[in-house]
Order: C-alpha cells, then structure tokens, then sequence
C-alpha cells in the first residue's frame, strides 16, 4: 500500500514537473515566452470562433481571454496547455507506464 | 504575473485574485458553450436569446456554485482524466503484485480456486497480471 501511495506521488510530481516546464522555458528563453504568446491567441481565437463563429462578439470575448491567459496568467496558461495537449495525445497513459516500470526496478 | 507566483512573499495576497480571474475565465467558457448549446438547438431567433439568457441566469449567476464545479468535472472527464486515473489503477496493482489493483479484481472475481500448481508466484507484475486473466477466463458457467 505504501509503494502504491509512492508511485502515486510520483507520478503526481512528473505530472506537476511537466506543468512547470514551461515556466522555466520561459524564464530561460524570453524568446520561447513570445512564442507562446502567439500560439496561445491563435488557439483562444479559433476556439472562441468555433464556439461562438465569426462575429464582434467573438472579438470581445477572445480579447477578454487574451488578456488574461496570454498576457496576465500565461506561465500558468502555458502549463495547463502542455498538460492538455499530453491528455489529448494519451500521452499521461505511456508517463504512467514508464514509471511504474522505473518504480518496478 | 511572476514566473512563480510565492516567489515573491508579498504576492501572496494576489492569490485570492488569482482564483477570481480563473473563476470568472471558467464563467466565461461556461457561457460560450450555454451560447454554443443554444444556437445549436434552437437557433439565433428570439426564441433562442430568450432561451440562451434564462440558462445564463440560472447557471451561472443563481446556481454557479454547483455548475462550476460540474462543468470542471465535464472538462476533467473530456481530457481524459479518467484514463489516466483507470492507467494508474492497473499499474499499481502490476507494478507491485498482490494486495489489490485490478489483477486483485480480477483473481478474487474468478470462478474459485483452481489447482495449485497455478497460484501466483512472485515472478513480477506480467506473470501475475497473465495470471489473473487466465483465472477470469477459467470462470465456470453459472446457472
């Protein structure tokens, strides 16, 4: 019970490592922050299109979440979305095989 | 923002803020897909604003606190959460044999005993897990 409670964190802290990854990019590489930036408009814009189409309404709606994921909240934005994109490609299934393998050995 | 936000103890107080910002975000997607849901099934005429403003009213600004916590739930389960929460359930129980996990499951759900000479022997998770699938399909028939 107690390797399972271990296995649990660790598969918690990679998980938590892979959020923060991000963040460090960012602060290593300012460049990699603008990068980001760009992706992230271009996602929040076609998901708010694709939810609401094209209109000024959409505009308004997209501006409010620019301003607070890309430019207030964006290490936070950047983490969440690199977790998201490893769910939606299954990677956390191959994360959480790999280390229980490790904690086997 | 900072790169962390307790890098700094005087931002401490800005964590209240923080979980507004993110609340109000959420309230904002909630009302995309209330707009998105309406347009979808009744359409943009005025019969669909009508619709569209009561569920706005009654989700988000009379019951918010209990469609918030829906709508994370909803989102947690589209990610695929609950792969991941089905992932790590096999692999513990193979990871460290015995003692529960789905092998568990499957051995304690089996169809009885059978002979000895196949009793799980600590040969790793793979033996074990083969080993819990052979017992689910040696189940008699019922009835």
């Amino acid at each position: 019970m107690n390797q399972k409670g271990n296995l649990l964190l660790l598969i918690l802290g990679v998980f938590l490592l892979i959020a923060i990854l991000p963040a460090i990019l960012m602060w290593l590489l300012p460049q990699s922050k603008l990068l980001f930036q760009i992706m992230m408009i271009f996602i929040l814009y076609m998901t708010v299109r694709g939810y609401l189409g094209s209109g000024v309404l959409s505009i308004i709606v997209s501006a409010v979440l620019i301003y607070f994921l890309v430019f207030k909240y964006i290490e936070f934005t950047a983490g969440v979305f690199v977790i998201y994109t490893l769910l939606t490609l299954m990677a956390g299934s191959m994360i959480i095989w790999g280390l229980s393998v490790f904690a086997r050995k | 923002m900072d790169l962390f936000l307790f890098s700094n103890p005087f931002m401490l107080f800005s964590i209240m803020e923080f979980l507004g910002d993110i609340n109000f975000i959420l309230k904002i997607f909630v009302l995309m897909t209330i707009i998105q849901f309406v347009l979808t099934h009744v359409g943009k005429g005025p019969v669909g604003m009508v619709v569209a403003g009561i569920m706005t009213w009654f989700i988000i600004f009379d019951q918010w606190k209990i469609f918030g916590g829906i709508y994370v739930i909803y989102m947690l389960l589209v990610f695929g959460v609950s792969h991941l929460i089905v992932d790590f359930i096999f692999v513990s129980g193979m990871a460290h044999g015995g003692g529960g996990g789905a092998e568990a499951t499957a051995v304690e759900g089996g169809g009885g005993p059978s002979h000895p000479s196949h009793a799980p022997q600590k040969h790793g998770g793979a033996h074990q897990a083969a080993y819990g699938a052979m017992r689910m399909m040696r189940r008699p028939p019922t009835g």
